[in-house]
């Protein structure tokens, strides 16, 4: 046993689709989960959270300039967490914070042919007395702000007053394993008492692109900005009794679930159909009776799709079941790992 | 409960300084300072046009790369570094993986934000605009299917290069937060080798910002000095954008004892903390950073007057270097005359996601070599009770280290080194 999983909260956007329109798609046939119960018990409220600026724990107006609606949706999410779960100085202090993110660009640097064009005005000019002190007229000052790695994990501690140990890990959607990991390393080594790891993924254009360019067929892809968030304690921690899961032990290779079995198979990190379909396929070894994607539902969720599995897995699973998890990065790494309901 | 350890067995960087060990002890030694004109685009029209940058002469891998790999390095220098440094140690490498199980061996890698070719991106956006997806995935399609993107340098670049061309490991994590990166990336590459998780870890990173949008970037940000990085000086006015690629070998005791090694140094503790402050300023008070080295001490179980030398981030902005001192001086308290503290980035550049494991190396080159290196561009130096050695390096026994860096956002990340040899 490695940890324990005892606070789940989450928030999915509109999906960037392939056929260039916003919204749900309708066309992929959708798993056998979508029939399953929906998602009551485990803070249900964050799915259907709104980022609308009346929420009481919207950022505040100096900092919207610089934040993306995955980051506003952490932000939110994580301010609500810490007043449901009570999070007390201990993890302000002593705590740990790891993000997964695997979008960096916001929107406004999408403009790259006026980024090219102000960079080369900006070398023609060659007048020391006015451009030298503006350095670079014609591109946003916002510019590195809004490019920064470590954006969402930085305005996360100042809005939570988080002191700990925090990092980011820059990755597709396996950059969450990178971070639950590590997360379970803390906790192991006793430097922690207590992790909170989440992601954010933010679906624009350039991202859209970029993953595109990863794929030899773009039919049936799709991406959604989202963020997850959970929390970890040490195995023996104080989550017994509460609605939570245990992490029982990561796999290294998929060869090693021949002998397994677990009640649910969640699986994630696919970018079409096709992969989606041969990725449960080469999870066949492992003895299962259901298994779920949030693909046909929402697309690639990026870094924030394990928060959304172990969601998932949090609400589905019956007392005493387990669950296997599964994702894959873009180049076909595979990480796993088993978890238990409490 | 017992020290944890994570020993240290080479330490490998390219750098301005040079490639390799020697190299670098040889420019710390002649005082080498790297800073000269931009030779990699044309700074015209930019107050600062000097930079740190590793020597070409050293980047000789380029050609003997396949296709695929060539195009992402020809876009995105910190590739180019990381190959580079990769490929000049690539023997030993692939001889020390191959003597551990896969399963037990690990990638920490600090990363730098993407290096935009901002031309090429430009065109692409405007085919898409133009053409639709699809037919502008067919124009790229050279570059699909062989996984090497070129407009943007993702994170899973690095890990699956060493993957394909150096030898397989079990896991990877990609560090990415900004200065700190490298030296996070071997904190919890310590945590995976301490945790009993993994046998080898290899700990480092790359990083460059001497390319149009980065440089541009951080003179936006008012950190880039118009004449020279002068850490700890009262006329200090900004850093120096210098860039590198390394990595550190950190083995589990057990391993170490198997194959019958000796290794000089041990990395001891760690610490983190967020100055909670602001996005867009470090803490002035320095309070983050305090929690950082009270804890990298608390977690080696050392008392402050234990530690001989600090390398410290000092970077030679106004916000940082007197927020830097005024933390180790409280931490340190009455010992702070005895322990002497430098930066050496005005000799080697800021390497950003890469400055720790530039410094991390600077640091064991030190400690096994009983030297202390000065602060050298420091005429002025700010009022401190710490020891500030200036003009000229020392000769020193350093049993006990620690290294400082610190990121944009807040983040703060300290190591605690001790010299096995004393």
């Amino acid at each position: 046993m490695l940890a324990t999983i005892s606070a789940i909260g989450f928030w999915e956007s509109d999906v960037f689709s392939a056929d260039g329109a916003l919204g749900p798609r309708a066309a992929l046939s959708l798993n056998q989960a979508t029939t399953q119960r929906q998602l009551p018990d485990l803070d249900a409220a964050f799915r259907q959270l709104v980022l609308d600026a009346t929420h009481p724990n919207y950022p505040k107006l100096s900092d919207l300039k610089i934040l993306r609606n995955d980051t506003i949706a952490a932000l939110i999410l994580t301010q609500q967490m810490q007043v449901l779960h009570q999070w007390d100085q201990s993890f302000k202090e002593k705590g740990a914070l790891l993000v997964a993110n695997s979008n960096f660009i916001d929107d406004d640097v999408l403009d790259f042919e006026s980024i090219a064009q102000a960079v080369s005005q900006l070398q023609k000019a060659h007048d020391p007395s006015t451009e030298n002190k503006l350095f670079g007229t014609g591109i946003s000052p916002l510019l590195p702000l809004r490019t920064l790695t470590n954006g969402a994990q930085s305005f996360i501690a100042q809005y939570l007053d988080f002191y700990g140990s925090s990092t980011t890990y820059g990755s597709t959607a396996i950059a969450s394993m990178q971070a639950l990991r590590d997360a379970c390393n803390l906790l192991q080594i006793k430097v922690c008492p207590v992790v909170l790891v989440g992601g954010c993924h933010y679906a624009n254009l350039f991202s859209f692109l970029n993953n595109c360019l990863l794929l030899k067929d773009t039919v049936g892809y799709a991406e959604a900005s989202a963020a997850s968030f959970f929390m970890l304690t040490p195995f023996d921690g104080q989550a017994a009794g509460k609605n939570c899961l245990h992490i029982l032990h990561f796999y290294k290779h998929l060869d090693e679930l021949l002998d397994e079995s677990a009640d649910w198979l969640f699986y994630g990190g696919a970018f079409t159909p096709l992969q989606d379909k041969e990725l449960l396929n080469s999870c066949q070894q492992l003895q299962y009776t259901a298994a779920f994607s949030w693909f046909a539902h929402t697309g690639n969720l990026g870094a924030a799709e394990l928060g959304m599995l172990l969601a998932a897995a949090a609400n589905w699973l019956l007392k005493d079941q387990t669950a296997v998890v599964v994702l894959q990065d873009a180049y076909g790494v595979v990480e796993l790992f088993k978890v238990q309901k409490a | 409960m017992s020290r944890l350890r994570a020993y240290v067995l080479d330490t490998h960087t390219l750098s301005p300084l040079g490639l390799g060990s020697s190299a670098l002890l040889a420019s710390l030694k002649d005082q080498k300072c790297a800073a000269a004109p931009i030779t990699q685009f044309d700074p015209a029209g930019l107050p600062q046009t000097n930079a740190c940058e590793v020597n070409t002469a050293d980047i000789h891998c380029i050609e003997q790369l396949t296709e695929a790999w060539q195009i992402v390095a020809t876009n995105d220098r910190k590739f180019a570094l990381w190959a580079s440094v990769l490929q000049s140690k690539r023997a030993e490498l692939q001889a020390l993986f191959g003597s551990c199980p896969k399963e037990r061996t690990a990638l920490f890698l600090g990363l730098g934000a993407n290096a935009f070719p901002v031309q090429r991106i430009a065109m692409s956006v405007a085919d898409y605009s133009a053409f639709g997806l699809n037919e502008a995935i067919a124009e790229l399609n050279f570059y699909n299917g062989k996984k090497a993107n070129s407009i943007f340098n993702h994170a899973d670049l690095y890990g699956t290069y060493f993957h394909q061309e150096i030898a397989p490991y079990g896991f990877c994590r990609n560090l990415m937060t900004a200065c700190s990166s490298s030296t996070q990336a071997l904190a919890f590459g310590a945590a995976q080798v301490m945790s009993g998780q993994a046998d080898l870890v290899l700990a480092g990173g790359t990083d460059s910002i001497i390319n149009q949008f980065a440089y541009i970037s951080f003179g936006k940000l008012g950190v880039l000095s118009p004449d020279r990085c002068k850490p700890f000086d009262t006329g200090r006015n900004g850093t120096i954008a210098g860039e590198c690629a390394g990595y550190t070998l950190l083995a589990s005791e057990d391993f170490v004892r198997r194959h019958g090694l000796q290794p000089q140094t041990a990395l001891i503790g760690f610490g983190n903390s967020m100055d909670a402050y602001k996005i867009t300023a470090p803490d002035p008070s320095g309070a983050g950073v305090e929690r950082a080295v009270r804890s990298a001490l608390q977690m080696a179980q050392l008392a402050p007057e234990a530690i001989d030398y600090i390398n410290a981030h000092g970077t030679g902005t106004r916000s940082n270097d007197e927020a830097e001192l005024r933390a180790i001086e409280r931490v340190m308290g009455s010992a702070a005359a005895q322990i002497a503290v430098s930066s050496t980035k005005d000799r080697h550049g800021h390497a950003i996601a890469a400055a720790g494991i530039q410094e991390f190396h600077v640091l064991t080159t030190c400690m096994t070599n009983d030297l202390i290196a000065a602060n050298l561009s420091c005429v002025n130096p700010i009022q401190t009770t710490l020891e500030l050695p200036f003009e000229t390096n020392r000769t020193k026994k350093i049993k006990y280290a620690l290294t400082n860096n610190f990121a944009f956002g807040g983040v703060n990340c300290s190591l605690v080194l001790e010299n096995l040899s004393l």
